[in-house]
C-alpha cells in the first residue's frame, strides 16, 4: 500500500486525485493486502460514511446502504419479508466474524463470480446506486471481478423493489461454514392465483459473472409450479450456465447441482 | 463398577496446561521476542525441478533494513539435515527438487521487509525433467531424481505362500489416497539466540527437541553441549512437527550465527502448506482370498507411497504401513511388497497413523467388498477373522496378551445398533440415503523394530522440600496431554498428590533424551521410565514411612497419605522427614525396549512389543443428488490397555476421529504439475464445528502387563481406520464403491 | 495516526499506521499475545476478538476503524486466578488440547452466551463455525459451552 486516506463525507470523494481502492469492512481488501496485491494502491477508508449504513424503506423500494453488513442484512425483518433470498444468502456468507464486518457494497464491488449476494440481487432486480449514477445489477458486472465502476466511483446504496415476491437462495459449498460457493442459485417468483406471473432465476459461480437465466424465467412465466414444470425449468437452466473446472469443483458437478438446487428452491415455494 | 484403588491414574485429572492456555497466557513461539531480534524470510524454488544458474539479490539487499541474504555456501557446518538418509539439504545447492524448496534466507529488521526482500530475489534457472507420479517415477525411463531407480526404500513381508492358499473366492482392487495436510493452527516457527559462549539456544514449535539438536549442531558445526533446544508451547503438530522443525530451527540458527543477533522465523500459512511435510499420497493393489465360510486364507498387497523430493521419513513410514497392511486379521498366507518413490513434490513425512491410514483405506474397503461377495455381514467377516489371543499377525508374531480387538468390535456394534441398522445397499430408497459402515485396525505401539535404535527413554524425577515433584523428560506436550498423563503416572507411583506434580519444559540442556514424541510411544516409554525412577524413590520413602509408623510390610498410598497396617502418615510430613534425614529423593529413570525383530528378506518377526486395537463405525446420510455426505454418528472404540486420563483419551479419540473424517470426505490438496493449487484454509477444507458429528469414544482396557498401569499407546489409532469406516458407510448407503480418497461430493454424486 | 480505544476495560492510545491490522496493534503495540495469528486471511478465527459486542477477525480489521471502540481480548476475561465461567467450563470439560484456537473459541462462546441464555446445539455450532480447531473434534468445546450456559 502506498497511501492511506480516510473520508468523512461523501462529497470529499470528488476531490481525491489518486485512484482509490475503497476500504469498508476489510474482509476482501485485507486478504489482498496480505497477499501483496495492493502494494501500489491508495486505500480510502469509507467506514465513517455512516449514512451509507442501514436498511430503510424508500418509497416503493428498500434501500440497503452499501456499508450494511451481512449480519445486519441476515437479521433484518424488512429484508426477510421482502427480499428473503438476500437474507438467506447473507446468512451463509463466510462465518460469524466475516458477516459482522463484510458489507454488501464490498461484496458487489469485488464482483466475484461466486459472491453470494449477487444472484440474490439479480433476481430481486436490484438497482446499484453509486455517487454518480444508477446501474441495474444485470449491467453492473462485466467479467470475473470486473464491474462498470469507474475511477473513484463508489457504491452508495442498493435499491430493491418492494414487491410481493417469493424468493429463495441456496448454495453448495465444500462444507457448512467458511465455504466459497461451488454453485449458488437464487429464484424470485411473483405468483398470482397459483400462476407465476414473473420469474427470475440467477446462478453464481457458474460463469464469469452471475448468470441470469432468461430462458428459464420465460419458461416459468404463465405456468403453475408442478413437478414437471420444475424439472423442465431446471433442465433449461442447466443449459444456460457455463461452469468451469477449477481446483474447487468440476463443470459437470456444477451443472448437475445447479439443476438440483434450483429444483429444491422451486419446490420449497 | 469396581472401585479403583488408584489415586490419580484412571482419573480425568484437569490438564496441567489448561489454565494458562484458556487465559491466553501460554507463550507460543510467535509470542516471544528478544532484544535486538531480527526477522527471517525464506527464498524458495519457483518450479518443481530446476538447475539454479545464478541468483540476483542486489535489489533485495539494498532494501532498508535487510541485514543479509544467505545461501547454501554460507552454511557454517554441514548442509545436510541429519535424518535417516540425510539427503535433504538445509538450503538448495545447485538444484532444487520441489517447488517451494528453501534456496536462501533473508534476515531483516522487521518481518515485512524480510518478506519483501525474499520476494525480490531473482533466481535464474533452467527447468529439468520432472516426475510427479510415484508409479511413473518407478518406471525405467522416468527422470531420475533419487539414486538409480527413484526408490527410497522397499520392503517385503512374506508369510506362508499366497499361491498355495487354497482360496475359494478371491477379490482384488486398486485404491488411491491423496495428501493429508496437518493444518495445525499454529504454523512452524523458531527463534535462535546466539550465546556469549559461542553456543546457540533455539526456541521453537516442535515435537522432537533432540532431533532439532542434531540438526542445529550439524548446520552450525557446533558441539552438542553448546546447543540448547527449548520446546515452546506448541500449537498442534500431529507428526507435522516431527522432523521439519529441524529445517526451520536450522535456518534460524544459521542466521543467528551469521548475524550475531537473535533471529525469529515464523512461517506464513501458505508457505507452511507449500514447503512442510504432509501425509504421503498412496496407491495400493490388494487382494484377499477366502474360503466360502469367510475364513481369509491369503492377502497380497502392493503398496506405493509418494515420497516427494527427499527421503526424510519415507523409509520409516513405509515400514509401518508394510507391517500393518493386511489388517488386524489372522491370515496364514501373506505377501506384502511396498515401495516409497521419489517425485518432484514436497517431501512427505509423519502424520498421525504414519503410513497406516492409506493402506487401511484399501484393506478395510476391500474387506467389505469381500463380505459382499461372500454375501456376509461385514461385521461377521471381521469377527471370523479378527486375531485372537494366541493368533498371529502378518509377520507371524504371536499375540499372547492385551488383545481387545473383539471387544472393540462388540462394543462398537452395540453402541451403533449395528445388527438392527445394517441393511444391504439395494434396499435403500430416496434421494437422501442412510448408510452404516465399519472398519478395524491394529496398531503397533512405539517405534518398533524399524526404530530400534531410538527405542529408549531417559527421565529424571525429583521431589522438592515442600513435596512438589518435578519431572524432566525428553518427550513433549503438543496438546495430546503428555504433560498431564506423565504427571499422573509419577504421582501414582510416588504416592504424591497429582496437584503437586508437574513436568518441566522440554529443554535439551535440562532433560534427558527420551526419544522422539511420535509413534504413540510417550505414555509407555516415558511412563515406564518415569515409573522406574519413581519406584526407586518410593522404595526409599517407604523405608522412612515404616520407621515413622513403626510398622513392617507394604506401604500403600491413598489420597495424600502413606498407609501401612492400620496407621497412616501425611505425604508432606514424610517428605519433610526424608529431607531431614538426607534421603535421596531424586532419581534418573531409563527404559529400553528389547526383543523387537523384523526379517530383512521376509519381514517375519515381532516388530512391536504391544498393539492397540480399534474398531470404528460411521453412520452417514448421503444426499445422492449433490454427493454431500453428512456424518450422523461416529463410534470409535479402542483397546488402549489402560486409560490413564479418560477425559484426555476421549479428546484424542474425538480429535483424531474428526481428522480421519476430514481425510475421508473433504481434505483435497490439489497438486498438478508439482504446483499446489489450494494452499490455504479456503481451498483445503477441514471440518468446522458445523461439519462435525459428536464422536462417541469407547475405551476398552485389556491391560498390557508391562505398560505403566497397563497402558499402551493411543495418539494415532483414532485416525487410522476412520476413512474406510466412512467409505464403507457411503457404499452401504449408495451401492457405489469409491476407491479414491477423498470422497468429495463430485465423486459421490450418483443421482 | 493516533487512535484511542478501550481494551479490556482500559483506555489506551497508540500511534500506528492507519492500515495496520488490529491484530498487530493488540499483539505488538499492546503486548497482548493471547490473540493468535493462524492464517492472516480470516479463514481460521484464531485472531478473533470482540469489538463493540461483536466477534471479528482482528487480522482483517484496520487500525483506522478502531477509534472509540470497546474491545475485548482473551486477557480481558481473567484477572490473576479469577477466570470467566466459560474458561472454567473449558478447563473442566477437557475442551483444551494444544490451546492455539482456545482464545478465539472462548470469545466466540462469550459472544453467543452474552446474547442467548439457552443456546441450542445448532446455535452453538453456528457461533463457533468461524473458529477452526484441529485437535479436539469440537465435541468437548460444545460441551463446555453448554455447561457454561447452564451455570449462568
Amino acid at each position: 500500500m502506498k497511501k492511506f486516506i480516510k473520508v468523512s463525507r461523501l462529497a470529499a470523494l470528488g476531490r481525491i486525485k489518486e485512484e482509490c481502492v475503497f476500504l469498508a469492512g476489510g474482509t476482501d481488501i485485507y486478504v489482498a493486502l496480505n497477499d501483496g496485491a495492493l502494494a501500489c494502491a491508495t486505500l480510502c477508508d469509507i467506514s465513517p460514511l455512516k449514512t451509507l449504513d442501514g436498511i430503510k424503506l424508500k418509497g416503493k423500494n428498500i434501500s440497503v446502504g452499501a456499508l450494511t453488513t451481512f449480519a445486519s442484512i441476515a437479521k433484518s425483518a424488512v429484508i426477510k419479508k421482502y427480499a428473503a433470498c438476500l437474507a438467506e444468502a447473507a446468512q451463509e456468507v463466510g462465518s460469524p466474524q466475516i458477516r459482522n464486518r463484510a458489507t454488501i457494497g464490498g461484496n458487489v464491488a469485488n464482483g466475484s463470480p461466486s459472491g453470494d449476494s449477487i444472484p440474490a440481487l439479480y433476481v430481486l432486480k436490484a438497482l446499484i446506486k453509486t455517487n454518480r449514477r444508477s446501474v441495474a445489477v444485470e449491467q453492473f458486472f462485466t467479467g470475473p471481478k470486473r464491474t462498470v465502476l469507474k475511477k473513484n466511483e463508489l457504491i452508495t446504496e442498493i435499491l430493491i423493489p418492494r414487491k410481493k415476491t417469493v424468493s429463495s437462495f441456496m448454495k453448495i459449498g465444500a462444507r457448512k461454514a467458511l465455504a466459497i460457493s461451488k454453485v449458488s442459485a437464487a429464484a424470485a417468483l411473483d405468483i398470482r392465483g397459483g400462476i407465476i406471473t414473473e420469474a427470475s432465476i440467477a446462478f453464481g459461480a457458474v460463469g464469469p459473472t452471475v448468470i441470469r437465466c432468461g430462458k428459464t424465467g420465460e419458461f416459468l412465466t404463465g405456468k403453475k409450479l408442478s413437478g414437471n414444470v420444475i424439472a423442465k425449468a431446471s433442465q433449461i437452466a442447466a443449459g444456460e450456465i457455463c461452469p468451469i473446472d477449477d481446483c474447487r469443483s468440476s463443470a459437470k458437478y456444477r451443472r448437475e447441482c445447479a439443476a438440483v438446487i434450483l429444483t429444491r428452491i422451486l419446490r420449497n415455494n | 463398577m469396581k472401585k479403583s484403588n488408584l489415586n490419580s491414574v484412571g482419573k480425568s485429572e484437569i490438564r496441567k496446561d489448561a489454565f494458562s492456555k484458556v487465559t491466553g497466557r501460554s507463550l507460543f513461539i510467535n509470542d516471544v521476542k528478544f532484544p535486538a531480534m531480527l526477522y527471517a524470510a525464506t527464498v524458495r524454488a519457483p518450479k518443481p525441478h530446476i538447475k539454479i544458474l545464478s541468483i540476483d539479490d542486489s535489489a533485495a539487499k539494498k532494501l532498508n533494513g535487510v541485514q543479509g541474504i544467505y545461501y547454501a555456501k554460507d552454511v557454517p557446518g554441514d548442509n545436510r539435515v541429519p535424518l535417516v538418509f540425510q539427503d535433504y539439504p538445509f538450503l538448495a545447492e545447485d538444484t532444487a527438487k520441489f517447488q517451494g524448496q528453501a534456496v536462501g534466507l533473508v534476515a531483516a529488521e522487521d518481518p515485512e521487509t524480510a518478506k519483501l526482500a525474499a520476494a525480490m530475489v531473482k533466481i535464474k534457472y533452467r527447468e529439468l525433467p520432472a516426475v510427479f507420479d510415484p508409479l511413473e517415477a518407478m518406471k525405467k525411463n522416468s527422470p531420475k531424481i533419487y539414486g538409480k531407480d527413484n526408490i527410497f526404500k522397499k520392503f517385503t513381508v512374506k508369510k506362508g505362500d499366497v499361491k498355495k492358499a487354497g482360496a475359494d473366492i478371491e477379490i482384488e482392487d486398486v485404491f488411491s489416497v491423496n495428501y493429508q495436510v496437518h493444518a495445525y493452527l499454529e504454523t512452524q516457527g523458531a527463534i535462535a539466540v546466539p550465546r556469549d559462549d559461542g553456543g546457540m539456544d533455539v526456541y521453537g514449535s516442535m515435537q522432537c527437541p533432540f532431533y532439532v539438536q542434531d540438526a542445529v549442531a550439524k548446520v552450525l558445526g557446533q558441539t552438542y553441549n553448546k546447543v540448547t533446544i527449548i520446546q515452546q508451547t506448541t500449537g498442534g503438530a500431529f507428526g507435522g512437527k516431527e522432523d521439519v522443525p529441524s529445517i526451520v530451527c536450522g535456518h534460524a540458527a544459521m542466521l543467528a550465527r551469521l548475524t550475531g543477533r537473535p533471529v525469529k522465523l515464523i512461517y506464513g500459512r501458505e508457505e507452511d502448506f507449500r514447503s512442510m511435510s504432509k501425509r504421503h499420497p498412496g496407491w495400493a493393489r490388494i487382494k484377499y482370498g477366502a474360503k466360502k465360510n469367510g475364513k481369509i486364507v491369503s492377502c497380497k498387497v502392493k503398496y506405493v507411497l509418494d515420497g516427494g523430493a527427499f527421503a526424510t521419513l519415507s523409509p520409516i513410514v513405509l515400514w509401518r504401513g508394510t507391517v500393518h497392511a493386511s489388517g488386524p486379521y489372522e491370515i496364514d498366507n501373506v505377501l506384502i511388497e511396498t515401495y516409497a518413490a521419489a517425485t518432484n513434490k514436497v517431501p512427505c513425512g509423519a502424520y498421525r497413523g504414519f503410513g497406516q491410514p492409506q493402506i487401511a483405506f484399501a484393506n478395510e474397503s476391500l474387506l467389505d467388498m469381500l463380505a459382499e461377495k461372500l454375501n456376509m455381514n461385514p461385521a461377521r467377516l471381521r469377527e471370523i477373522n479378527a486375531i485372537k489371543k494366541g493368533g498371529t499377525t502378518a509377520t507371524n508374531q504371536k499375540i499372547t496378551e492385551s488383545i481387545g480387538l473383539r471387544k472393540t468390535l462388540a462394543l462398537a456394534k452395540k453402541s451403533a445398533g449395528w445388527s438392527r441398522k445394517w441393511k444391504k445397499p439395494s434396499s435403500k430408497k430416496g434421494v437422501k440415503k442412510y448408510g452404516i459402515g465399519m472398519a478395524s485396525s491394529i496398531y503397533g505401539v512405539g517405534l518398533g523394530a524399524g526404530g530400534q535404535h531410538l527405542a529408549k527413554s531417559g527421565s529424571f524425577v525429583q521431589i522438592e522440600p515442600d513435596g512438589s515433584v518435578l519431572i524432566a523428560v525428553g518427550n513433549t506436550e503438543m496438546g495430546q496431554g503428555a504433560r498431564t498423563v506423565l504427571s499422573q503416572i509419577a504421582a501414582e507411583t510416588l504416592g504424591a498428590p497429582y496437584e503437586l506434580v508437574d513436568m518441566m519444559p522440554t529443554d535439551t540442556s535440562r532433560v534427558p533424551d527420551s526419544g522422539p514424541t511420535v509413534a504413540s510411544r510417550t505414555t509407555v516409554m516415558s511412563g515406564t521410565s518415569i515409573m522406574n525412577a519413581c519406584k526407586a524413590i518410593r522404595g526409599r520413602i517407604d523405608k522412612v514411612v515404616r520407621q515413622e509408623l513403626k510398622v513392617k510390610g507394604q506401604v500403600l498410598s491413598k489420597n495424600g497419605f502413606y498407609k501401612a497396617g492400620n496407621k497412616k502418615a501425611a505425604y508432606a510430613d514424610i517428605i519433610a522427614r526424608c529431607w531431614a534425614q538426607r534421603v535421596h529423593l531424586s532419581q534418573a529413570g531409563w527404559f529400553r525396549v528389547e526383543g523387537t525383530t523384523f526379517g530383512e528378506k521376509d519381514g517375519q518377526g515381532n516388530p512391536y512389543f504391544v498393539y492397540t486395537w480399534s474398531t470404528m463405525i460411521a453412520e452417514v446420510e448421503v444426499d445422492t443428488e449433490t454427493g454431500l455426505v453428512e456424518v450422523l454418528n461416529f463410534i470409535s472404540a479402542h483397546d488402549i490397555g489402560k486409560a490413564v486420563n479418560p477425559q484426555q483419551v476421549e479428546g484424542q479419540i474425538q480429535g483424531g476421529g474428526l481428522q480421519g473424517i476430514g481425510y475421508a470426505l473433504s481434505e483435497n490438496l490439489v497438486v498438478d504439475g508439482g504446483c499446489m493449487r489450494n494452499p490455504d484454509f479456503a481451498g483445503y477444507i477441514i471440518p468446522t464445528a458445523m461439519d462435525s458429528p459428536d464422536i462417541v469414544p469407547i475405551i476398552v482396557e485389556e491391560k498390557y502387563p508391562k505398560g505403566p498401569y497397563g497402558a499402551k499407546g493411543l495418539g494415532e489409532p483414532p485416525l487410522i481406520c476412520a476413512a474406510p469406516a466412512i467409505a464403507n458407510a457411503v457404499y452401504n448407503a449408495t451401492g457405489k464403491r469409491l476407491n479414491d480418497l477423498p470422497l468429495i461430493p463430485e465423486r459421490v454424486k450418483c443421482a | 495516526m493516533r487512535i484511542s480505544f478501550k481494551i479490556n476495560g482500559k483506555k489506551v492510545s497508540v500511534d500506528v499506521a492507519p492500515e495496520a491490522r488490529l491484530l498487530d496493534i493488540i499483539r505488538d503495540e499492546l503486548g497482548l499475545t493471547g490473540t493468535k495469528e493462524g492464517c492472516s486471511k480470516g479463514e481460521c478465527g484464531a485472531c478473533s476478538v470482540i469489538v463493540d459486542g461483536e466477534l471479528v477477525n482482528s487480522c482483517l480489521f484496520p487500525a483506522s476503524q478502531a477509534e472509540g471502540r470497546v474491545i475485548t481480548t482473551i486477557e480481558g476475561l481473567s484477572l490473576g486466578d479469577k477466570i470467566h465461567p466459560i474458561q472454567k467450563a473449558f478447563i473442566d470439560e477437557g475442551a483444551v488440547q494444544c490451546g492455539f484456537c482456545t482464545p478465539g473459541m472462548v470469545l466466540a462462546a462469550k459472544v453467543l452466551l452474552d446474547k442467548k441464555r439457552n443456546p441450542s446445539e445448532e446455535d452453538i455450532k453456528k457461533a463457533l463455525s468461524g473458529n477452526l480447531c484441529r485437535c479436539t473434534g469440537y465435541t468437548k468445546i460444545k460441551n463446555a459451552v453448554k455447561k457454561a450456559a447452564k451455570k449462568r
